[in-house]
């Protein structure tokens, strides 16, 4: 879900710093508002980037993944910050003892969805930039403009790289070890844990070799021989002076309008 | 002699919609030594996958002994259907060769007794007794590859299937491997091996399968196939340079030459029958 997706978009085509820059206009935005209402303009927005970029669909899928989580947020909220009129409780007054218990107040629950909007507004973003950007990108345009040492970010889309490769090497080893016999299906936790070792070694064993020979041609084609150059140069072109120039005014704006005592949450008491 | 494995119809489509295999069908007697050739991608492995569960026919059906395997476990189908794969690193865990060999029984949750005689069975297949209490790691690559096929073997599968034997071998642990095949297949074993060395499957298969595009495009006795070198290069395979040899004479060999004896023995009798013909 959070793959890159090649396809052709303005998006695409921006800087990844410039994206970058986009998802911490957008935490800004979400932690100085916080009225359901202007959370969900923001949430809105992320998606309407999602379809410019041509992965509408995927950021709608994401989206919807992430609220199973916000429920839970949801629910914690409601009852970690109760305030204002109850609505009604959980355990209804008229019961002995419990009676009362956990009251769903309105506070508690505009709360919970700002909160939920809030925490969906501070991910989705990165949805949206993973399958836009290529990871390999987004390091090098860090290296490029941030001057973080190559050999950090080599090390960060190295790991990248490496995550499907091994995740191939397991399924091939579970199958190799399903063949004898070996059941790994099953709903036994403790014997979950401990069918991990036929399958945990051997892969422990194929990752190191890989990473061994990864040094040695690494070595062979010159790595870490002084002045690096670089094929793919990024510059920041005109559309990335738009977004960026668009944020800061937005930015700018949103400040000015949280300040004035807009996109605060009014809680009826 | 009854067919133990019976495909018909087989269809698989990976999640990323590549169609591997696209109508498979075929029956396999018991005691059968079968070679399975093809281009890398033509549907080879994915179709032994089918036979013990590993991957599951998007259409199609799979008779193993006369029984339907669709709701059959991997775990269930070792005792029936033994899968070695290509890379023995992709099994061997143990510190010592025995209880690398003895996990296959154990998962059959045999006795102590039993998984003791069939480890040392399945070590002596392989002719590798010796190396009992080692650790497989420190092994050869050729002794690593035997010591998989000794923990498929402690099974006693009546089906073996092997990806690929010799590859990344030598020749004479390509050879030994194949001649433990062999060995086995005299034993009573049915045999099914993917390889894409020529000269090996002339040499030891007795039935050829080539998958192109994931269909079968020849199946029959080794010398059936390997006589239509036309249609093998429609998929970039050659009979081994013997039988080409032997195919330029055709006046000569007249029927498929898949050995350096055969035709030394075929070229005698002709030279024979000119000399009664023109006697010097």
């Amino acid at each position: 879900m959070m793959e890159y997706v090649h396809r052709h978009s303005i998006i695409h085509s921006l800087h990844p710093l410039t994206k970058l820059i986009w998802s911490v206009f957008i935490l800004v935005l979400a932690l100085i508002l916080d009225s359901p209402w202007y959370l969900t303009v923001i949430l809105l927005s992320v998606v309407v980037v999602g379809f410019l970029g041509k992965v509408g669909k995927e950021t709608l899928v994401y989206v919807g993944a992430l609220l199973s989580i916000a429920v839970v947020i949801f629910i914690f909220q409601i009852w970690f910050r109760p305030s204002g009129r109850v609505l009604f409780s959980v355990f209804p007054p008229s019961l002995p003892v419990v009676g009362g218990w956990l009251p769903i107040t309105e506070g508690g629950v505009l709360y919970g969805i700002a909160m939920t909007l809030r925490v969906m507004c501070l991910v989705s973003p990165f949805s949206v930039i993973l399958s836009t950007t290529q990871p390999r990108d987004i390091i090098m345009a860090l290296v490029d403009k941030l001057h973080v040492p190559y050999d950090y970010a080599f090390l960060f889309t190295t790991a990248l790289r490496f995550m499907p490769v091994i995740a191939a090497e397991v399924n091939t080893i579970s199958q190799a070890q399903r063949s004898r016999a070996y059941p790994v299906e099953g709903w036994n936790p403790i014997r979950k844990i401990l069918a991990l070792i036929p399958i945990s070694l051997p892969i422990v064993f194929i990752a190191i070799e890989k990473a061994d020979r990864l040094g040695l041609c690494m070595d062979l084609r010159g790595y870490g021989s002084k002045n690096r150059t670089y094929l793919h140069k990024f510059e920041l072109r005109f559309a990335d002076w738009v977004a960026l120039v668009l944020m800061v005014i937005v930015a700018i704006a949103a400040i000015l309008l949280a300040i004035r005592g807009y996109g605060r949450m009014v809680i009826p008491s | 002699m009854g067919s133990v494995i019976e495909v018909k119809d087989l269809h698989h489509r990976y999640p990323n919609g590549f169609h591997a295999l696209c109508g498979v069908s075929l029956t396999v007697a018991k005691g059968e030594f079968v070679a399975i050739i093809g281009q890398n991608g033509s549907g080879k492995t994915t179709f032994v996958k089918h036979l013990n569960g590993l991957l599951r026919p998007t259409a199609g059906m799979i008779w193993i002994n006369g029984q339907n395997i669709r709701k059959r476990r991997v775990s269930e189908m070792a005792r029936t259907v033994g899968y070695c794969f290509q890379n023995p690193d992709h099994q061997i865990f143990c510190d010592t060769v025995y209880k690398e060999v003895a996990f296959g029984p154990q998962n059959l949750h045999l006795n102590q007794a039993e998984i003791d005689e069939r480890v040392d069975e399945a070590l002596g297949a392989v002719g590798l007794l010796h190396v009992k209490d080692e650790m497989p790691k420190e092994l050869s690559k050729g002794h690593r590859q035997r010591v998989a096929v000794a923990s498929v073997l402690s099974m006693r599968p009546e089906i073996l299937i092997i990806d690929e034997p010799t590859t990344g071998q030598d020749y004479r642990d390509g050879i030994e491997m194949l001649n433990l095949v062999q060995r086995l297949n005299e034993a009573g074993h049915t045999i099914l091996f993917i390889t894409h060395d020529m000269p090996m499957v002339a040499r030891f298969a007795r039935r050829v399968l080539v998958f192109r595009d994931g269909q079968i495009l020849l199946d029959g006795s080794t010398q059936q196939v390997f006589a239509q070198p036309a249609l093998l290069r429609t998929t970039f395979l050659a009979p081994p340079p013997i039988t080409c040899l032997a195919q330029a004479f055709p006046e000569l060999f007249p029927e498929t030459i898949l050995s350096v004896d055969k035709m030394v023995e075929q070229s005698l009798a002709v030279l024979r029958k000119r000399e009664k013909v023109m006697p010097s």
